[in-house]
């Protein structure tokens, strides 16, 4: 089996107490790694350390080793060997838990970042802008008011902004941390597409809430709680149809 | 309930007491002043046109102060306005520890000194100067800016830094998980979301240099000197001449001409801070891509 990353002893605390510890496991590189657990149990922490953004907030401490397939070979992040954090989080993109467009204008938030990159090129950017938002399934909404701020979006459509503009730093892994949190069933389904059709092109790691969600999506999952790994499953192991669920409930 | 209508009565008067001493006090000014507004109150006798491109001086108009306390305005901003925000920033982004701590008891220090005692050490400065590397050097307006700026420095700094510090946390998130660089982080979110609180800091750094009169005192302001004549000649300026007049006035028009001074310098502030704002206001929508 292919993995997209290979975690060892990871421990995380902020101001001395403990978000996660001594976590070690390993999420395969194709399909959706699904993480299940309680309110609290450092889903969102353990997210975080695969893109190494823990590390900007206050009070942050951690330990251990994080190896992520980037680029054709395996790379311990928290290295020397590593790539820049601000370069990983490129490779590693991250959708949050609330949408959080930036206060300026919907084309704005997309090509911001995308001309950051150096040698980026204007008409580039504007092609790729467009094949995400099309990609997101936006592009029909927003196409005649990309100059109007983000922020006049709905929950869902900037959500699904969020992740197009991730999707256009072309990441390499895609972390999405409860990607339909504050939306409602239907548009949770048309993300819960997009995200099926994502899947192969990339390793998606995501954190979702809804035990039915995670069966429709996840090809592996781990469940947290209290900052340890409890139990993990690959879709293979699971017994058939409302049992699963049963279990699932269960682990929660 | 009952609290809660007290306290909107309250808000209510304290609103209408603002507004009314700001009407009292503008109107009182204009009242007094319009009538005084007119061309020979600035160039008195002299051909405006050849007032302005400086080939005639200027004896009884209030041309030569009003360019005088423009440079002045220009110069201080010139000196203060990139280590005032520069100084915000590192304070809000940079400075940890005990330098921070150090750092901005020092602006905090700054803040307190009465403008007589910057303008005292202006004075000190060029005595020191003249006793050292240069006997010539006498109080200008070169020196005059530099204290201005030193006088008007920490309100730039603290409306910087408190502008960028209250910036919501989420926006720090956002950038560094884009893959921003601390830089680029800086220059195209943080300041530019904290634009509007920037500009308020240079307005109330532009309106203190406009009308401070205790540092130009004593640092170089004369009655009449004509156009100032380069940065190290001495200058006129709005709020002295005000002053001046006020105190030494011989007769009933002197004074009106004072409240008409009065006026142009309410009206030159006014006319800074709406550049400012529009300035703001374009780089803000340029910054947001918003049409
Ligand atoms: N920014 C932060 N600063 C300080 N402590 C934090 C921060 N973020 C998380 N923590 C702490 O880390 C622990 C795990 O939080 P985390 O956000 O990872 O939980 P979660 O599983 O994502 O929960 P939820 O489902 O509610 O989002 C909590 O005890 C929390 O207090
Ligand atoms: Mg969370």
């Amino acid at each position: 089996m292919q993995y997209c990353a290979k975690i060892k002893d990871l421990s995380v605390s902020f101001h001395g107490r403990k978000a996660i510890s001594n976590i070690s496991t390993e999420l395969p590189s194709c399909g959706i790694t699904v993480l299940l657990g309680r309110s609290g149990s450092g889903k969102t922490t353990f997210l975080r350390s695969l893109n190494r953004l823990n590390e900007i907030i206050e009070g942050y401490e951690g330990s251990g080793n994080v190896n992520l397939f980037l680029g054709g070979r395996s790379r311990d992040i928290y290295s020397d060997d590593a790539p820049e954090p601000t370069e990983l989080r490129r490779r590693v993109g991250m959708v949050f838990q609330t949408p959080n467009p930036l206060p300026m204008s919907i084309r704005r938030n997309i090509i911001l970042p995308l001309s950051l990159i150096p040698g980026s090129k204007k008409t580039e950017n504007e092609e790729r802008m467009e094949s995400v938002l099309k990609t997101t399934g936006l592009w029909d909404e927003v196409k005649d008011r990309l100059d109007t701020p983000a922020g006049r979006l709905s929950g869902g459509q900037q959500q699904r902004l969020c992740l197009a503009r991730i999707l256009a730093l072309e990441p390499e892994i895609l972390l999405l941390d409860e990607p339909t949190a504050s939306l409602d069933r239907r548009a949770s389904e048309v993300i819960e597409k997009h995200l099926l059709s994502l899947k192969n092109k990339y390793c998606i790691v995501m954190i979702s809430h809804s035990v039915r969600q995670a069966l429709k999506l996840g090809s592996h999952f781990i469940f947290l709680r209290g900052g340890n790994i409890v139990a993990s499953f690959s879709k293979g192991e699971l017994p058939e149809g409302k049992e699963a669920e049963n279990l699932f409930n269960d682990l929660l | 309930m009952n609290r809660v209508k007290l306290l909107k009565i309250l808000s209510y008067i304290s609103a209408f007491f603002v507004l009314a001493s700001f009407s009292l006090l503008i109107g009182f000014i204009f009242v007094k002043g319009a009538p005084s507004i007119k061309l020979s109150l600035f160039f008195g006798d002299t051909n405006p046109w050849q007032a302005i491109i400086g080939a005639r001086p200027v004896w009884n108009g209030i041309w030569p102060a009003f360019v005088g306390t423009l440079y002045l305005i220009l110069l201080t901003m010139l000196i203060s306005l990139i280590p005032g925000i520069g100084c915000g920033i590192y304070l809000a982004r940079y400075a940890e520890g005990k330098s921070k701590e150090v750092l901005s008891l020092a602006v905090d220090l700054l803040a307190s000194v009465p403008s007589i005692v910057v303008g005292l050490f202006g004075f000190v400065l060029i005595l020191l100067l003249r006793h050292t590397i240069a006997p010539n050097a006498t109080t200008c307006i070169i020196l005059a800016s530099f204290c201005l700026a030193i006088l008007v420095m920490p309100a730039l700094v603290v409306t910087t830094r408190s502008s960028i510090e209250s910036l919501p946390e989420a926006l720090l998130m956002t950038g560094a998980s884009l893959g921003f660089t601390e830089t680029q982080l800086l220059r195209h979110i943080l300041i530019p979301a904290a634009g509007k609180g920037i500009l308020g800091g240079i307005m109330l750094a532009m309106g203190r240099a406009a009308e401070d009169t205790a540092v130009i005192m004593l640092t170089g302001v004369v009655v009449n000197s004509g156009l100032p004549a380069g940065p190290t000649a001495k200058f006129e300026a709005i709020p002295f001449l005000i002053y001046y007049t006020s105190a030494q006035y011989i007769d009933r028009d002197d004074l009106l001409r004072g409240f008409g001074a009065a006026v142009i310098l309410l009206i030159l502030s006014a006319g800074l801070l709406f550049i400012a704002s529009r300035l703001q206001s374009t780089m803000e929508k340029r910054w947001k891509g918003a049409k």
